[in-house]
């Protein structure tokens, strides 16, 4: 359990701040996914536990969502002044990850994928849910379809549809902004 | 098939760098996270392993609950109410042999003086 969660704790983190677009709600989301992994699934085997867990992180992002929804309605409701900066917010917070410690060959080398990082983050971040739910699972997770399917709650054929729209819809937004993988 | 997975593994290439750029407030923070969830693991752990006979309790009493508790109260009352009753039925047939063995004897039997000198003379024999 202990080498399963710190294998996919940082991706985990990624995947929750794609999703909610906030690293302290991303945090908190992970937290409750490994809470609810160690407490009910602890004694099951170490096969189930990619799957398992990404049903749990999933479930959790979505129950995000839904609170959220309720609370934006509350401020729609009786506010006027509420803001709506999360795109630029967002470009902040990315940029500022961005500065890390990866040292590729040359600066010229590191601002070029440092940028192309920026992009393509940006781009799976502007996915819809389940393309983008699919893609990582499949390609990030490294999780086959079956495996994918259970975890959606979903059939394959839905999987292979998500991950097939996902990689074109990622591919064709790179490649107008002049990155060609 | 194959240009989508050649796409997808590049884009993974570099999902794997943003990865390994969090910076250290983040993934001190996430070891934190997982030291803790572990500690909750190795509680239910030790749960289970102190006791099998829970975890049955839980697995298979607990949903039955109710119906277990309404049958246990049904037993406890259909028993009080036949000891109750027994009670009652002590009290009623004592009631009737006192009076069975009263009326064995007529009541002018008590004014007889010869029947007087009899009962002292048991009494004195016994």
């Amino acid at each position: 359990m202990s080498d399963f969660l710190a294998s996919v704790e940082r991706r985990a983190y990624k995947q929750a701040l794609f999703a909610v677009r906030d690293g302290e709600a991303a945090l908190d989301i992970v937290q409750d996914s490994m809470l609810k992994l160690a407490e009910k699934y602890g004694n099951k085997p170490a096969g189930e536990l990619p799957m398992l867990f990404q049903r749990i992180l999933q479930n959790t992002i979505r129950d995000f969502y839904r609170r959220q929804k309720v609370r934006s309605l509350w401020t729609t409701l009786f506010s006027a002044f509420s803001s709506s900066d999360d795109e630029d917010a967002d470009l902040l917070e990315t940029l500022e990850v961005e500065q890390g410690s990866y040292s590729p060959a040359t600066p010229h080398g590191s601002l070029e994928q440092t940028q192309v990082l920026a992009i393509i983050e940006e781009e799976i971040k502007r996915l819809p849910l389940r393309q983008r739910e699919a893609f990582l699972m499949r390609y990030w997770e490294d999780m086959d379809i079956a495996e994918t399917a259970a975890a959606m709650g979903c059939s394959e054929g839905s999987v292979k549809t998500h991950c097939s729209r996902a990689t074109h819809s990622l591919a064709t937004a790179l490649k107008a902004k002049g990155v060609e993988l | 098939m194959n240009k989508e997975r050649e796409i997808a593994y590049k884009v993974r290439h570099y999902l794997n760098l943003g990865a390994d750029e969090i910076d250290r407030g983040t993934t001190g923070r996430l070891f934190e996270m997982r030291m803790k969830a572990l500690s909750h693991q190795q509680v239910a752990v030790a749960q289970l392993s102190l006791a099998g006979i829970g975890h049955i309790a839980t697995d298979v009493f607990l949903p039955h609950a109710r119906a277990l508790v309404a049958i246990a109260v049904l037993v406890f009352t259909v028993f009080g109410v036949s000891t109750w009753n027994d009670f009652q039925k002590a009290d009623e047939n004592g009631v009737i042999d006192s009076a069975l063995l009263a009326d064995d004897l007529p009541i002018n039997a008590y004014l007889d003086k010869g029947f007087q000198a009899w009962l002292s003379e048991h009494a004195s024999q016994d």
